[in-house]
């Protein structure tokens, strides 16, 4: 009994101290931040000022000391303040907002880009992308190369993608990376035109996802050039059915096709029983966006087709026609197969309203 | 006479032993689950959000079902169903599915939202279990997106059954009536599914649940910004414990994938999956956790690398009873969830075919979720019987009750600690000195009352009854602005 | 009342129609014998009841007053009638006498006739008033009977109304409505029922509209309803109402009170290059519909569901833009838009100069402008200006397409006078609809 007493004993102690510990660690950290955000708070509040030190540095461009100089909390102030204010600005306000950045601030995130503290590099990372500071694009680099985290990889990628750094195109090209989707997603919907284009004269060499990922952000982006619809009139029969459908969608999306382009996916029409059902879906779609003779055919064909999904499409498809409404009445009134009446009769009661 | 009472001094004698290292094991699996959280917590923090992120994901976010299931609730259910449908989220379906409700919960969402007999064919995927027959399907005028299925009573799970069947997207979002929902609910949920390394598939997810008490709903909204304490100790209090088992329990177990429950309150799931497996289970009180438990089965059974995802972040709200009969009764519900779910898939524990699960997660769930309040309850009798009958001295009863006590303290504490280590919502030293002092008295009198509740849902386990709804009074004031008109008591 | 009696009567100069009254047998005779021999249509009665029945039954141009007639209530009210129309009355003194014929003056007569009737004279005479009515209807515009304005009216002020849709863009709404059962109403009460159930729907109407609104008096039972800015999705609901109210009233008569009730056909006058008589007939059109469901009902004229080609909208789109690209594009897109309702010439050119240099732009019509703001020799804000400062900003809809998304460029843009602008890259649904947009003018 005696040394189960002890034992018990010193289990007691032990928990009742770190209790304690805790405790005291506890209300101390909190203490801390919540005074630390009342101080930037405070800041914050002084800065939204109109005769505020920072207000005054952008109407006239002079910058004070008090603007160079500073504590944690105050640079954290400052950088906060501006991420905001630089959303309303004119061009010599944004002007004034990166040279201070540049002048002042590149050596204040140097420094935090190589802290050992995950903390302070990642939330360095978004004021160097929202104040384009391409001094830093080097030290970017030199992050990646040490070994960090997959989270803060992406996240420095993001930054670089931002900065319009060339960089990003070899990584991405690299299929060892194995990045995943969203990522390249995120990576290429910051970039210029002209890194772009770079993806795009060099297609073939990128690695498939890539590729698809590439087309999907091309057609958010809503870019036409004609480099683009023809690249887009190629694919439609690539030999890789996700691309393809990728290609489609695009195009769909593009909303015009060349002559060429038209017989392409006149042709691959003749394949269709071999598609699958996303493939054809995709076509359906497309039809409705590109509009020709032969497309309005095969559309009146379709809505009688034996899967729901296509017969909807179809016939949303006939609807963006020049006729389409009396074409879908005929259909209502007198096709063959009721189902095909169905729908179309659904679609004229939803599409005109 | 000697000789029974020797049995009797032997057999207590090693009972105490027997409680006094399970209290110990707990402690040591409760601080490694403590340190896993800890250390996934801190990599979660702070990831910068892009400006196009949102955008991005919005556009790129897969199509998904979410399905209501309905039982009087009336004019809530109004609310809810407007505020899903406002939702921050891309391509969607919203089926309300009316569990042949009593009252004129139908009525009141068929003019409210200008609904019709829709006649044309609607699509029934393949669950191969049937449900309860489904009078009528209604579409809206004003959302083509809301649906509103019509069907005879079957419970919660048969309702889920039925929305499914129905549902035409990928991915399906199982909500209760009364959830509330942050704004950017369904984003959040979907982002470790979008989010999916190459090759990993992730087919259900789940976040935290807060506590909706105290803070002001507007028609379906919570401003998630101002959230303060309740001064409510039954809600205080589950509070804590809310915290402890999301953000302690729930993230280190799904960092290995051997999360058992994701919370039926509002969690995303992958259609096919839950086909295969054969959809909810109307037999049991709770569904959520056994469809996630024999999710984890099909999981191994096919060698597959699924996975269930969990955020820590919370993503849905829901109203904590504050009535003390409600809560009591509530408990006993989820344990005996829990035995049904345990006991139906029996075969996992510990077998190592189901790797982790059958291993670690199973036992962890048995003997110290399960049988946990049933070895608390006895520690304390052995305490009371010891003192009474002379077997143990009084120091060493003090001791014992000790640090029984601050054991369960001490899983509250560090619940606090991992609050604050991720999303410090409750920044006021008022809250926090509040939560603290609640979090020691815990076990004096908190823990022993769900203990009982549990041991109470232990001893009923010889009825079985099929799922029931069991809701809880709704209170008018807590859940929804003032203007509304109060519900009509239960 | 058929079609045709919608046509003017003013139109048909010849053939007028002489209502002889309360003259006794052997005069109406000799009356009769000189209008046909002018070929006038002639018709007789005696009492007043009678008169007053053929009067509304016939119309006439002229009534030409026997001695039988009395001062009383029924020959004031036929009286009124005739002036209210500006119908000359002519009167035939028998007697000889100055006081009478002082009392047929003051009675209201327009001329008298003396005895022995002369075929030449009596013909002269008729056709002088005739005439005279003539020149009259021709300068007056107001149906004083009913307080409101007569046919003639609709054409000046639709036009007028046309005019203000060129400039402003805002739809207006014709209401063309007519008693229910007229006839019957006629025939089981009499016709001075039915006179008073014209003038109450008059005044009723007349007492519910706004200032700027026009109440006409088209004919008989049937009334136009001008409602300038207004669209049908709220001309309905107020004319249903009104149709409630109405038929709320219920109206005395000697066997107990009956309710009337009274149909309607709107147009929503959408295309400023529509005629006034185009929209009376579509509005007839509709009327003919609601009648057709019964009484108490509403139509509103739909081109969708007459599908004659002369009621399509003609638009003339141009496309402004150096890139070809994006010239085929949207000349493809275009030619789809807008359904059956919309009839799109489009036409596509690589910069300002080649638009101005081109007859095309300045034909008749409405057009829509889809406007490239980098262009080589002219550029879009050029041609902007040049389209707003010399031409009628009425008829040409400018849609900018701008690449930079500063403000300066959009601000320029809208100052300059663009009608709506879309940043490049653009995405084709949210340009379409605009486009829509704009074509249908601005939803307030």
């Amino acid at each position: 009994m005696n040394n189960s007493l002890i034992i018990v004993l010193w289990a007691g102690l032990t928990l009742l101290s770190v209790l304690t510990l805790i405790f005291i660690y506890l209300f101390i950290k909190k203490t801390i931040s919540n005074r630390y955000e009342m101080r930037k708070k405070k800041l914050l509040e002084d800065y939204h000022k109109s005769d505020s030190v920072l207000e005054r540095y952008l109407r006239t461009g002079h910058m004070e000391r008090r603007m160079v100089l500073g504590s944690a909390v105050e640079y954290e102030a400052m950088q906060e303040y501006f991420v905001k204010r630089i959303q309303v600005v004119n061009e010599e306000e944004h002007q004034r907002i990166q040279l201070f950045f540049q002048q002042h601030l590149v050596d204040h995130y140097r420094k935090r880009l190589s802290s050992r503290r995950y903390n302070q590099r990642i939330s360095s990372l978004l004021y160097i992308e929202r104040f384009n500071l391409r001094e830093l694009l080097p030290d970017l680099e030199n992050l990646l190369s040490k070994k960090i985290g997959d989270v803060e990889k992406y996240a420095v990628l993001r930054v670089m993608a931002g900065l319009q750094s060339e960089r990003i195109i070899e990584i991405m090209m690299d299929p060892t990376q194995n990045l995943p989707d969203y990522v390249c997603r995120q990576l290429l919907y910051p970039l210029n035109m002209n890194l772009m284009e770079r993806f795009i004269a060099g297609f073939d060499q990128c690695p498939p996802s890539l590729q698809d990922n590439l087309l999907d952000i091309l057609r958010i982006r809503n870019e036409r050039s004609l480099a683009f619809l023809q690249m887009l009139e190629l694919l439609v029969n690539s030999e890789r059915e996700e691309l393809r459908i990728r290609a489609i969608k695009a195009l769909a999306s593009f909303g015009y096709a060349s002559k060429q382009g038209l017989q392409r996916i006149e042709e691959s029409l003749d394949h269709w029983d071999a598609k699958s059902w996303q493939e054809k879906l995709m076509l359906t779609k497309l039809m409705g966006s590109i509009k020709s003779g032969p497309f309005l055919e095969k559309l009146q064909e379709l809505i009688s087709d034996r899967s729901f999904m296509i017969r909807s499409e179809a016939a949303a498809s006939i609807l963006l026609y020049k006729d389409g409404v009396q074409i879908l009445r005929k259909i209502e009134a007198s096709h063959e197969d009721r189902f095909a009446q169905d729908i179309a009769k659904e679609m004229l009661k939803r599409g005109i309203s | 006479m000697n000789g029974w009472l020797e049995f009797g001094y032997e057999f207590f004698f090693w009972f105490n032993r027997i409680v006094f290292f399970y209290i110990i094991a707990v402690v040591f699996v409760y601080l490694v689950l403590f340190l896993t959280s800890a250390f996934n917590l801190r990599k979660q923090i702070g990831i910068p959000e892009m400006q196009y992120d949102e955008m991005l994901t919005t556009k790129f976010a897969p199509p998904l079902s979410i399905i209501v299931p309905v039982y009087n609730e009336e004019i809530g259910a109004v609310y809810s169903i407007r505020s899903l449908l406002g939702i921050n989220y891309s391509q969607y379906e919203v089926i309300v599915v009316n569990d042949g409700s009593k009252d004129n919960s139908l009525e009141t969402i068929i003019k409210e939202f200008d609904m019709f007999e829709m006649q044309e064919k609607i699509v029934w995927t393949g669950l191969k279990k049937g449900t309860k027959p489904v009078r009528k399907v209604y579409g809206s005028r004003l959302h083509s997106n809301l649906f509103l299925l019509d069907k005879e009573n079957g419970g919660k799970a048969d309702a889920l059954n039925a929305g499914i069947l129905m549902s035409k997207y990928p991915y399906f979002v199982s909500i209760d009536g009364d959830t509330i929902l942050d704004t950017n609910a369904i984003m959040k949920v979907m982002k470790p599914i979008i989010e999916a390394k190459p090759g990993e598939e992730i087919i259900a997810s789940g976040g935290s649940v807060g506590i909706a008490n105290g803070n002001r709903i507007d028609r379906g909204y919570l401003n998630s910004g101002k959230v303060s304490l309740v001064r409510h100790p039954l809600v205080v209090m589950q509070v804590i414990e809310y915290i402890r088992a999301f953000l302690m329990g729930r993230m280190s177990l799904s960092r290995y994938n051997i999360l058992l429950i994701v919370s039926g309150a509002f969690s995303v799931f992958r259609k096919d999956w839950v086909i295969k497996a054969g959809g909810y289970d109307t037999e049991t009180v709770g569904e959520d956790m056994e469809l996630v438990v024999r999710l984890h089965r099909l999981i191994r059974e096919n060698k597959s690398k699924a996975r269930i995802a969990f955020l820590p972040d919370p993503v849905c709200w829901t109203e904590a009873p504050e009535s003390l009969s409600v809560l009591y009764n509530q408990r006993k519900r989820w344990h005996k969830g829990l035995f049904q779910s345990l006991y139906r898939h029996k075969k996992m524990m510990l077998n190592p075919k189901y790797g982790a699960i059958g291993m670690l997660a199973f036992p962890y769930f048995f003997f110290i979720e399960f049988l946990g309040p049933a070895i608390e309850l006895l520690g304390y009798f052995v305490v009371i019987f010891g003192l009474w009958f002379n077997l143990i001295n009084i120091p060493y009863a003090v001791l014992f009750s000790l640090v029984m006590i601050i054991y369960g303290s001490f899983l509250s504490m560090g619940a606090l600690l991992l609050e604050e280590w991720s999303q410090r919502k409750y920044k006021k030293l008022s809250d926090f000195f509040r939560l603290f002092v609640y979090a020691l008295t815990e076990s004096f009198w908190y823990r022993p009352l769900m203990s009982i509740s549990r041991m109470h849902s232990l001893f009923e386990l010889g009825r079985r009854k099929r799922g029931e709804w069991g809701r809880m009074t709704r209170k008018a004031g807590v859940l929804h602005h003032q203007e509304e008109v109060p519900a009509q008591p239960k | 009342m058929s079609m045709a009696n919608l046509s003017n009567k003013s139109d048909s100069s010849t053939s007028y129609v002489i209502l002889v009254a309360g003259c006794s047998h052997d005069i109406a005779g000799v009356l009769s014998t000189v209008f046909s021999n002018n070929g006038w249509e002639t018709h007789t009665a005696i009492e007043a009841e009678q008169v007053g029945k053929v009067y509304f039954e016939t119309k006439p141009d002229c009534v030409v007053l026997g001695s039988l007639w009395h001062e009383t209530e029924d020959w004031i009210d036929i009286r009124d009638y005739a002036h209210s129309e500006s119908v000359p009355i002519i009167f035939i003194d028998d007697s000889n006498s100055s006081e009478y014929r002082i009392r047929g003056f003051n009675f209201g007569a327009n001329d008298v006739l003396g005895m022995p009737l002369i075929p030449e004279e009596v013909a002269v005479r008729v056709q002088r008033q005739l005439e005279i009515r003539t020149r009259f209807q021709e300068a007056t515009l107001i149906d004083t009977l009913f307080g409101v304005y007569k046919r003639k009216y609709f054409f000046i002020e639709a036009e007028r109304q046309l005019g203000d849709l060129r400039r402003t863009r805002d739809p207006f709404t014709v209401v063309v409505f007519e008693l229910d059962r007229f006839r019957e109403l006629n025939e089981t009460y009499g016709y001075k029922e039915g006179i008073r159930a014209i003038r109450d729907l008059g005044r009723f109407i007349n007492g519910r509209i706004r200032n700027t609104d026009v109440l006409i008096h088209a004919e008989d039972e049937k009334f136009i309803l001008i409602l300038p800015r207004t669209y049908t999705a709220n001309a309905v609901p107020l004319i249903q109402r009104l149709q409630q109210e109405f038929s709320a009233e219920l109206a005395d008569a000697v066997n107990g009170t009956y309710s009337r009730s009274f149909s309607a056909g709107l147009l929503e006058v959408v295309d400023s290059d529509w005629k006034p008589g185009n929209c009376l007939d579509m509005a007839v059109k509709a009327l003919e519909k609601a009648k057709a469901e019964g009484s108490n009902a509403t139509h509103v004229f739909s081109l969708a569901q007459d599908q004659e080609q002369g009621w399509r909208r003609k638009l003339n789109v141009a496309v402004i833009d150096d890139d070809e690209l994006i010239r085929n594009l949207l000349e493809s897109r275009l030619q789809d838009l807008g359904g059956q309702q919309l009839d799109l010439n489009v036409k596509c050119f690589v910069d300002g100069e080649d638009f101005f240099g081109n007859a095309w732009h300045k034909q008749p019509g409405q057009f829509l402008v889809l406007l490239d703001r980098n262009m080589p020799r002219m550029n879009g804000m050029e041609v902007l200006r040049k389209l707003r400062l010399h031409y009628d900003r009425s008829r040409y809809l400018v849609m900018m397409l701008t690449v930079v998304n500063t403000e300066a460029s959009i601000s320029q843009a809208i100052e300059s006078g663009a009608d709506d602008y879309m940043t490049k890259p653009f995405s084709l649904i949210e340009l379409e609809s605009r486009i829509m947009r704009l074509i249908k003018g601005k939803r307030r």
